[in-house]
């Protein structure tokens, strides 16, 4: 699994640096109250569609489906990458933090309920995401990509506006700083299980 | 033919049984073919006979209705990834991160064998005259497959599956990778399956052929049985009744006479072999006049 992992790090070569083009426009130029959440799930988001067009455009499964790999490793890496791609967001996120400490007139707020709406958002891409990917084969996958980015966008603005922090109880903080990103990790789950019964039952295609 | 002394002869580094698969405008029917280790096999029919799709099984890549594969002995199914690493696989396309260069899609490639050779596959690239800083996107298509050879050679594979290597390729590599097969062979241990309507390849290297036909395996002999049993017949129309015609696998008739194969050489040189000509097919003869000749009977 890491070697399927590893596999799409190298294949995304130089996409590495739009994510982290995006995270500086978002960090440090066009900033808005949204922008240390849109930090932390851009990556999951992003890096997962630039995968699956690199493998449409090439027809890299028949390559990766003559490696010696289960089916099942196939799609435990593709899950598995999403929190690889999490921790890329986070960790640009609290790196924007820092530097917007050097500007004490700039506000980049990052806390606790950010990184769980990002942490949830990003769970629940990857969760309707790749079944879709599966089930509908990659040349569908481009079309679907395109719809989950104004649906994943729309979701974490309309989220982050309409919870007002100062207004939730202790309990309630804590329910949503634990409940969402749980919430995420179970549905990531079944999607997982889901994703293997479609790809056992189907043929790997370019 | 080509008789190599093998202790594991015998053996079959490839096993299918009653293999089937549908589409909605093809099927594999109930196709069984043992591939034996140590020869080189061709897997030759049209195009859209189902040669891809047969290759796709024996990887795991394509599930089927109904049969089994079976790879060294063992069941494919569950065991895809330790199977699989005894596997060189060159497909017809590359498949391989074309924004990538040699180098790093090395690095990709080949931390999934535990056998990956380095110093092989840098004697590959040298012996292809290949720069590993090359990105796979300025490749020919020769040379595309002569990188996805280095690849499939350089894991200490000891099968080596082709499919259609030699397609859309000059005459000149043509003869340079059936060198390279025939150096292979070398080894008595490795075995190659390779798929390929230009049967000329494999009346230079083969010593099985498998003919595959509307999704049905034909026959799978050795090259030597192959040529033995069948013969093309040619001759006059007035030659052409029913006892005559239930000789032939396929024929082509004109009003100059008819064209006709047979897979049972013996009989046909016994009936006719004072009123027609009677030779050796080719690989070729034995495919188009299968697939477009007339069926002679029933």
């Amino acid at each position: 699994m890491v070697n399927l992992i590893r596999k799409d790090i190298i294949a995304l070569k130089w996409y590495w640096l739009f994510v982290l083009g995006y995270g500086a426009v978002f960090g440090l130029i066009a900033r808005s109250p949204h922008s240390p959440l849109i930090i932390v799930m851009l990556p999951a988001i992003m890096l997962t569609i630039f995968v699956s067009n690199i493998e449409l455009r090439n027809k890299s499964m028949l390559f990766i489906g003559s490696l010696p790999v289960k089916r099942s490793q196939i799609v435990r890496a593709k899950y598995a990458s999403t929190f690889l791609y999490l921790t890329i967001g986070i960790a640009m996120a609290l790196l924007m933090q820092l530097i917007s400490r050097s500007f004490p007139d700039e506000v980049f707020t990052l806390n606790g309920f950010v990184l769980a709406i990002g942490t949830a958002v990003a769970l629940l891409y990857s969760s309707v995401y790749y079944p879709l990917h599966y089930l509908l084969g990659p040349r569908n996958s481009s079309i679907i990509s395109v719809i989950m980015i104004f649906l994943s966008s729309a979701l974490a603005a309309s989220l982050n506006k309409s919870i007002d922090l100062s207004r939730i109880a202790l309990p309630s903080k804590l329910q949503v700083l634990i409940g969402l990103p749980l919430a995420g990790l179970v549905l990531l789950y079944v999607s997982y299980r889901v994703s293997l019964a479609i790809l056992s039952r189907r043929d790997i295609e370019g | 033919m080509n008789e190599r002394v093998d202790g594991r002869r015998g053996e079959f580094a490839i096993e299918i049984r009653s293999l089937t698969k549908r589409f909605s405008r093809f099927a594999l029917e109930d196709v069984t073919l043992n591939v034996k280790q140590g020869y080189i096999t061709g897997l030759v029919g049209a195009n859209g006979a189902g040669k891809s799709t047969l290759i796709k099984a024996m990887l795991g890549m394509s599930v089927p209705l109904a049969g089994e594969v079976r790879l060294f002995g063992e069941p494919l199914a569950g065991k895809e990834d330790a199977l699989k690493e005894r596997i060189g696989y060159v497909a017809d396309d590359s498949h391989f991160y074309e924004h990538l260069s040699i180098g790093a899609m090395k690095s990709v490639y080949a931390p999934f064998y535990r056998k990956w050779d380095e110093r092989l596959f840098r004697r590959y690239l040298e012996r292809f005259e290949l720069s590993p800083k090359a990105t796979i996107r300025s490749l020919s298509k020769g040379m595309k497959m002569k990188l996805a050879l280095a690849f499939a050679l350089s894991h200490q594979a000891e099968l080596l599956i082709m499919d259609e290597p030699t397609a859309g390729l000059d005459p000149v590599f043509r003869r340079e990778l059936l060198d390279i097969l025939a150096e292979l062979m070398l080894d008595e241990r490795q075995t190659i399956l390779f798929s390929t309507h230009i049967t000329t390849d494999l009346d230079r290297i083969a010593d099985y052929i498998a003919f595959l036909h509307q999704g049905k395996l034909a026959f799978h002999e050795s090259k030597e049985e192959v040529f033995d049993r069948y013969a093309i017949v040619r001759g006059d129309l007035s030659l052409l009744d029913a006892d005559v015609r239930r000789l032939f696998v396929g024929i082509r008739e004109s009003s100059v006479g008819f064209e006709a194969l047979t897979s049972n050489r013996m009989e046909a040189e016994r009936l006719l072999a004072e009123y027609a000509r009677i030779e050796r097919a080719s690989l070729e003869d034995i495919m188009y006049l299968t697939a477009k000749g007339v069926p002679a009977h029933g």
